[in-house]
């Protein structure tokens, strides 16, 4: 037992941060104690086995969440990998003079510890993917937003690239703010979009259109040289909005259309 | 829930009971807002087609469930002339800008995630389309 | 047949779909439309479709075709109230509605008719 911790320390040392020390002993007196019993039958090769049903339900729940706690993929297997190494030198002490006994038990045992060392992998895969989709989610509801800057008037500022599934929720918020807010006057900024393809700029043309299907003026702005470049070479129309350079050109654009004039104070 | 739901269409008020049967149905797999209206208006397109081009035919709108996913399956199927040319019929007008004549079936192909048709002239059309929640 | 009430109030036309229309009803509701703007000479036509929760290309088509009618009259059509959905369909779908303005709300749309109004008066 206290061979085994050693090992995982000598490792996971490094995340020291992650875990400490009274709770990696824990976590394996635990698993240790689950997997004796579990070998207790004698059955050393089929998992699938009731004997190893709560083995592994311990496994898979350990190896996800370290997999969230952001434990590196080897941080994680080493768990029952270092297990395999420390229990070998065991075996070999005890079984020291029947060698024929010695190789089928470290065999028989290897291929368990492969078997469960695979557990812990491919839940740990599945756990990152779960955390990576969950923050997708999360950064696409970041990096949507719209903005009312003044009555009727929205900013949306775009950054980054827009697939399609951003494209979507992209117009539905924008259609619900417009609503929402009773504004008449879109501007959509791409100062920080580094490039665009015809797909994404049809996107963004598609949300202007909606937003006009309700009422609302649509002004792209925040075009550079490049951009600018790339959408005449690309053959993209954009002849149904109003399009400007900066952002300020087109918040100056749209106070003009509501009669806003905005003035220094005199002092 | 009843998991399949058929409306004949005969007659021009059907298209508009077939959309509602439709609709009723994303609502309570409890699709969006959004989703529900392209159900739909995909069905009101498929389902007015059949008015149109072939007199008679049916709509049937079904439940799906594969394990983990969840979803609607709608088949608009019917006896008329068929259609000569499909590839024709599911081109998109719109970036000819000739305005919405024709838009009927690649619009609807759009507003779903799967679509599929068969059509065979003098026998009959069938599409069958499925959008997953 | 039910049949959809087109009120004019001051110069314009107002009427709001609040029903499905199936294409008979449809196309009955164009020619009144057309009929009453004969009738009436109003100056703008406003078409309230807030209640209106989905679209397909006929419908589409009705209303585009409705508007350049009315224009060939003299008469600009506001389409106003469009849910976001509607807008979202109509997009997706590739459904360009021809010759009609849009405005959020029935307010804005009668807003943007006065507009247009002073314009062709020469005011602007």
């Amino acid at each position: 037992m206290d061979a085994w911790i050693k090992a995982q320390a000598d490792v996971t040392a490094l995340k020291k941060g992650l875990i400490t020390e009274k709770q990696l002993r824990e976590e394996s007196a635990r698993f240790l104690r689950i997997l004796i019993k579990a070998v207790a039958g004698g059955n050393l090769e089929d998992i699938t086995a009731p004997e190893y049903g709560e083995a592994i339900k311990y496994l898979t729940g350990l190896s996800a969440s370290r997999a969230v706690q952001g434990f590196s993929p080897s941080e994680t297997a080493i768990f029952i990998f270092s297990l395999k190494n420390t229990v070998f030198r065991f075996l070999q002490d005890e079984f020291e003079d029947r060698p024929a006994e010695l190789n089928k038990v470290v065999i028989g045992f290897s291929m368990l510890m492969d078997k469960l060392g695979l557990i812990t992998f491919e839940t740990y895969v599945n756990g990152r993917e779960e955390f990576i989709r969950e923050q997708q989610r999360s950064l696409m509801e970041l990096s949507t937003p719209v903005i009312q800057v003044w009555d009727e008037i929205l900013i949306l500022p775009l950054i980054g690239t827009i697939d399609s599934a951003r494209a979507k929720q992209i117009m539905e918020n924008l259609l619900e703010s417009i609503v929402n807010t009773k504004s008449s006057i879109v501007i959509m900024d791409i100062t920080g979009v580094p490039a665009v393809d015809a797909e994404m700029a049809n996107r963004l043309l598609q949300s202007m259109q909606a937003a006009k299907l309700m009422g609302a003026e649509c002004v792209l702005t925040g075009i550079s040289p490049q951009i600018s470049k790339t959408l005449v070479h690309l053959g993209v129309d954009l002849s149904s909005v109003i399009t400007r350079a900066s952002l300020r050109d087109g918040l100056d654009l749209a106070f003009k259309k509501l009669k806003v004039k905005v003035t220094k104070m005199e002092v | 829930m009843e998991k399949i739901k058929e409306v004949g269409i005969n007659k021009s008020e059907d298209v508009i009971m077939a959309r509602q049967v439709a609709r009723e149905m994303a609502k309570e797999l409890d699709f969006g807002l959004a989703d529900q209206t392209r159900i739909t208006a995909a069905v009101s397109e498929l389902s007015r087609n059949i008015y149109h081009y072939a007199g008679t035919g049916r709509v049937v709108v079904k439940v799906l469930s594969e394990s983990a996913k969840k979803g609607m399956e709608i088949i608009a199927e019917d006896k008329g002339p068929g259609i000569p040319d499909i590839e024709m019929a599911m081109q998109d007008g719109y970036s000819t800008g000739k305005g919405p004549l024709g838009q009927g079936l690649p619009g609807s192909k759009r507003l779903m995630d799967e679509f599929e048709i068969k059509s065979e002239v003098g026998v009959g059309t069938t599409v069958t389309i499925r959008k997953w929640l | 047949m039910e049949r959809v009430p087109i009120l004019k109030m001051g110069d314009t036309l107002i009427l709001t779909i609040q029903v499905e229309l199936h294409d008979e009803t449809a196309l009955r509701l164009q020619e009144d439309i057309l009929e009453k703007i004969f009738e009436t000479k109003p100056q703008g036509l406003v078409i309230d479709v807030s209640a209106v929760g989905v679209v397909d290309s006929f419908f589409g088509r009705m209303l585009s075709d409705t508007a350049i009618m009315a224009r060939t009259m003299g008469v600009e059509t506001v389409l106003v109230g469009i849910q976001p959905e509607i807008a979202i369909i109509l997009q997706e779908m590739g459904l360009e509605l021809k010759g009609v303005h849009t405005a959020l709300n029935l307010e804005k749309g009668m807003a943007l008719l006065q507009g247009m109004g002073e314009v062709g008066n020469g005011e602007d």
